[in-house]
């Protein structure tokens, strides 16, 4: 899981790096690309100078100028383009090749614009000669008559001098042959002007392989190239970033289609979720209706095992007091019926005084009280011992009139001078049932109407026997319930007496106990004018005892009946 | 009784208790008629019995060191004929059942006593002791006899033998108990008391195996109308929700013999069955005694008889 989680979190760091990457790398033409037409620009410049130079060369030589002036100006131009070429920031010296290239251009360049003075000094000295030949020509044209001899010699000079000045325009004149087959016709006859004529073609001469030198296209090859070096660098960037480019689309693309992978899973979890959500909430819904069931049963469970743990200990206390009461009640009763027993001998023996015989008289009334008063507590504990039925059967056939009997005793004290009782008991059949909680029922339904009733009232108790079930009605002239309350009495830990003085398990008790008898109870109640429990059991029906074995598993060999039974503690 | 000499010396009687003042009420009772001694303590009655044979013991149940069912059960041993009753305040269900299988007790009396009530229970032992002493048959006493021994000259399954009654009204457990006892002796079955009293009628049946309970109705009723049809019939009880106070009432209206709880031990059962066809024989020898402790159980209050059963019974005690 820890392993997983870091793979993932790396492969998102590895494919955001390299997506900046690439985004960079096919960000880098703009740059480049304005430094590479810089250079193309600075490299057509100094083509176009280096071509201007070489124009303006054959310009001047042609228009046989002697300034300068345009010439000197574009030599100017171009070494300045030159230096701004040879310029680190132009970035042509970064790389060796067009570093190279470069150098032999500038080389040749500087070597160019250098062989500028020996051109205008050949230029110079051509147009010397030239300017002398005319000199020469306008003397001969001047000494010749126009005659038809002479009109030929004319002629010759003036052809001459026109060869001459072709010669002299043309770079690579083709009339040497003919200028010298028109001096030879001369013969001598004019040997300044032939003088003259010879040192123009001279100066020509000399002139045109400077001239030449000087226009020749070597540096225009090596820009060219340079020119070529440029474009193919650019053309190396631009494939690269096109690379990088569609390297950018392609890892685009596959960022893309994983997103939509994990978008399609997502949706696929998303969908999956709900259906678990809407499953889950269903789950929820029946384990809290389980739940509550559960909590329901439970309650009724506690309020149950309050109530047999009440029971139990009170079937233990009553145990220990039944013994603890009945040594000394035993022997007080018993002594008290000795006594008047004794004082019937002696009022038969007669001859007491009249005082004797009243005190006597008195002392047997006294006794017959006393005997009367350790009665009553003999018929309570009894009761007890009968309510809390420890050590008896939990089921048997029991008679009900016994158990309200039983169950008015136990609750004497909080009746007696405030609330009346009225039994209006019929016969009832034995009613096969558990009497100690059948008893339990009757106690609580009485003490509750006890506790309705404030200052005095009354309790009305009927039993009857109707139809196959015994019939038990309990009703108070206490208080009542509103229909509120009436509502959930039978429920367990539902109470309308203050925190601390009940449990508010009577009545689900109650409730519950009949249920099990397969019995009902109802309450009839108004405000203020008391309640109506009704109980009705079937007289007969099924014992709910549990069966015990008949014998035990593993029967011992030789027991003898003597110690078969435990002594009695 | 018209066997007995007259009375020339006072039957003895010996009250155990841990509380003087019982012993001293108790004694004012007793001591214009009997010869009454009392002990403090278990052991100090035992003491007093070894040279003293009382007609009567009659002890209390909660007392330190040594229990009424204790005290009860080595009296039984020391002095056979001696007829012990239970005087309690309150005791629990294992003495009660003891009180019937150690102490083999007479009589089950709750204090508070009435005195009359008392003075006639103590009345009616003192009878059933002089008739067994009369009867100069010693008792089959559990403590002193092997569990199975059985008297000789007779043999098992023996047909002739009175036979045992199992009255149960679940069938499956009356024909597992059958199989288990059916070996030793002619062993009947009945689910009811009706069929009970048809099964009385025909056979000869000597022990009587019930239920406390058939249908939720108390066997008491039953065994005490029994008692007077049937004088010599022993009674086994057997109990799987045991009732104190049905117990209590199965003592002192029923005379019963053993109580026995469910899980019953086989061994157990066989012992008791075998013991109370010994008590039957001895008592089938001397229907006179037989008819005394009849006459000596007591009475059984009108609301508690049956009267359909009661006069069922009375039908058969004529036929």
């Amino acid at each position: 899981m820890f392993l997983r989680k870091w793979i993932a979190v790396l492969a998102v760091l590895a494919s955001i790096a390299l997506l900046t990457l690439l985004v960079v790398k096919s960000q880098e033409r703009p740059l480049d690309a304005r430094l590479a037409s810089d250079q193309l620009a600075q490299v057509n410049y100094a083509t176009r100078l280096t071509q201007q130079f070489s124009r303006e060369i054959a310009r001047t030589r042609i228009t046989r100028d002697t300034s300068f002036a345009a010439l000197d100006g574009t030599a100017a131009l171009w070494t300045s383009a030159d230096e701004r070429l040879a310029r680190p920031e132009t970035g042509l010296a970064a790389q060796p090749e067009t570093n190279r290239t470069l150098n032999r251009y500038l080389a040749l360049a500087a070597e160019r614009r250098d062989g500028l003075a020996e051109f205008k000094a050949a230029q110079l000295h051509f147009i010397a000669a030239f300017a002398r030949l005319r000199i020469e020509a306008e003397h001969i044209l001047a000494s010749l008559r126009p005659s038809d001899a002479e009109q030929s010699s004319r002629t010759q000079v003036m052809t001459l001098l026109d060869e001459l000045a072709s010669y002299g325009l043309q770079a690579n004149p083709n009339n040497g042959g003919r200028i010298y087959s028109l001096m030879a016709r001369m013969n001598g006859r004019h040997p300044t002007f032939e003088q003259a004529a010879r040192d123009v073609r001279a100066a020509k001469d000399e002139l045109q392989p400077i001239a030449d030198a000087l226009t020749d296209s070597a540096p225009v090859e090596q820009l060219n190239a340079l020119g070529a070096l440029v474009r193919d660098t650019i053309a190396v960037q631009d494939a690269r970033i096109e690379h990088y480019t569609l390297a950018l689309a392609a890892f685009a693309g596959a960022l893309l289609l994983v997103f939509s992978l994990i978008g399609l899973r997502l949706r696929g979890s998303f969908n999956e979720l709900d259906g678990i959500n809407a499953n889950l909430e269903k789950l929820v819904e029946e384990r809290t209706d389980e739940l509550n069931r559960t909590l329901q049963e439970l309650r009724m469970q506690q309020a149950h095992l309050i109530q047999s743990e009440k029971l139990s200990s009170l079937g233990q206390m009553v145990a220990g007091v039944a013994h603890e009461i009945n040594t000394p009640l035993g022997y007080a009763l018993s002594n008290v019926e000795t006594v008047k027993e004794s004082i019937a001998l002696v009022e038969a023996a007669g001859g007491l005084s009249e005082d004797a015989q009243e005190r006597v008289v008195e002392a047997d009334v006294l006794l017959e009280d006393s005997m009367h008063g350790m009665h009553q507590i003999d018929e309570l504990v009894k009761s007890l011992k009968n309510f809390s039925r420890m050590d008896r059967s939990t089921t048997e056939l029991f008679n009900l009139n016994d158990g309200l009997d039983t169950a008015l005793k136990i609750c004497q004290n909080q009746l007696k001078g405030r609330v009346e009782i009225e039994r209006d008991f019929a016969e009832l059949p034995a009613v096969l049932c558990a009497p100690s909680q059948i008893n339990q029922v009757f106690l609580n339904l009485i003490n509750n109407g006890a506790q309705a009733i404030e200052g005095t009232g009354l309790i009305r108790i009927e039993t009857r026997h109707e139809a196959d079930q015994a019939v038990i009605r309990i009703s108070d002239s206490g208080c009542g319930m509103d229909e509120e309350t009436r509502a959930h009495i039978f429920e367990p830990f539902f109470t309308t007496k203050a925190v601390g003085e009940g449990t508010g398990l009577g009545l689900s008790i109650v409730f519950r106990i009949i249920e099990d008898h397969g019995g009902r109870i109802t309450v009839d109640s108004t405000p203020g004018n008391g309640s109506e429990f009704t109980i009705t059991l079937p007289v007969r029906q099924s014992a709910a005892s549990s069966p015990v074995a008949t014998f035990a598993a593993e029967p011992e060999a030789s027991l003898s009946i003597g110690s078969a039974t435990p002594a009695g503690a | 009784m018209t066997a007995q000499p007259p009375i020339t010396v006072r039957p003895r009687l010996l009250f155990v208790d841990d509380e003087a003042r019982i012993l001293v009420s108790l004694k004012s009772i007793f001591r214009t008629d009997y010869d009454v001694r009392t002990a403090n303590s278990g052991a100090e009655a035992i003491e007093i019995l070894r040279d003293w044979p009382a007609d009567v013991l009659v002890s209390d149940q909660r007392m330190p060191e040594m229990t009424g069912v204790d005290v009860l059960r080595s009296a039984a041993a020391i002095r056979p004929d001696t007829t012990r009753i239970l005087l309690t305040g309150y005791s629990d269900l294992e003495a009660i059942i003891g009180s019937v299988n150690d102490g083999e007790i007479f009589r089950f009396v709750s204090k508070p006593w009435r005195r009359n009530e008392l003075r006639d229970t103590v009345a009616a032992a003192v009878r059933t002791t002089a008739s067994a002493l009369a009867s100069n048959d010693p008792e089959p006493i559990a403590i002193q006899s092997p569990p199975d021994a059985q008297p000789a000259g007779e043999t098992p399954a023996n047909s002739d033998q009175p036979g045992v009654l199992i009255l149960d009204a679940d069938a499956a457990e009356r024909e597992a108990l059958r199989h288990v006892l059916s070996a030793d002796r002619p062993t009947y079955v009945a689910g009811s008391f009706y069929d009970a009293l048809e099964q009385i009628k025909t056979h000869r049946i000597g022990t009587v195996i019930t239920e406390s309970s058939i249908g939720g109705e108390p066997v008491t009723t039953l065994v005490n109308g029994l008692h007077q049809l049937r004088p010599g019939l022993v009674y086994i009880v057997l109990t799987g929700q045991p009732d104190a106070q049905h117990i209590i009432d199965l003592i002192n209206y029923g005379q019963i013999y053993r109580v026995l709880r469910k899980p019953i031990n086989v061994s157990v059962l066989r012992g008791a069955v075998n013991l109370a066809a010994r008590r039957h024989q001895t008592l089938e020898r001397r229907p006179d005694r037989a008819r005394q402790l009849t006459e000596e159980l007591a009475p059984l209050p009108p609301e508690r008889q049956n009267r359909g059963l009661f006069a069922k019974i009375r039908q058969f005690l004529q036929a």
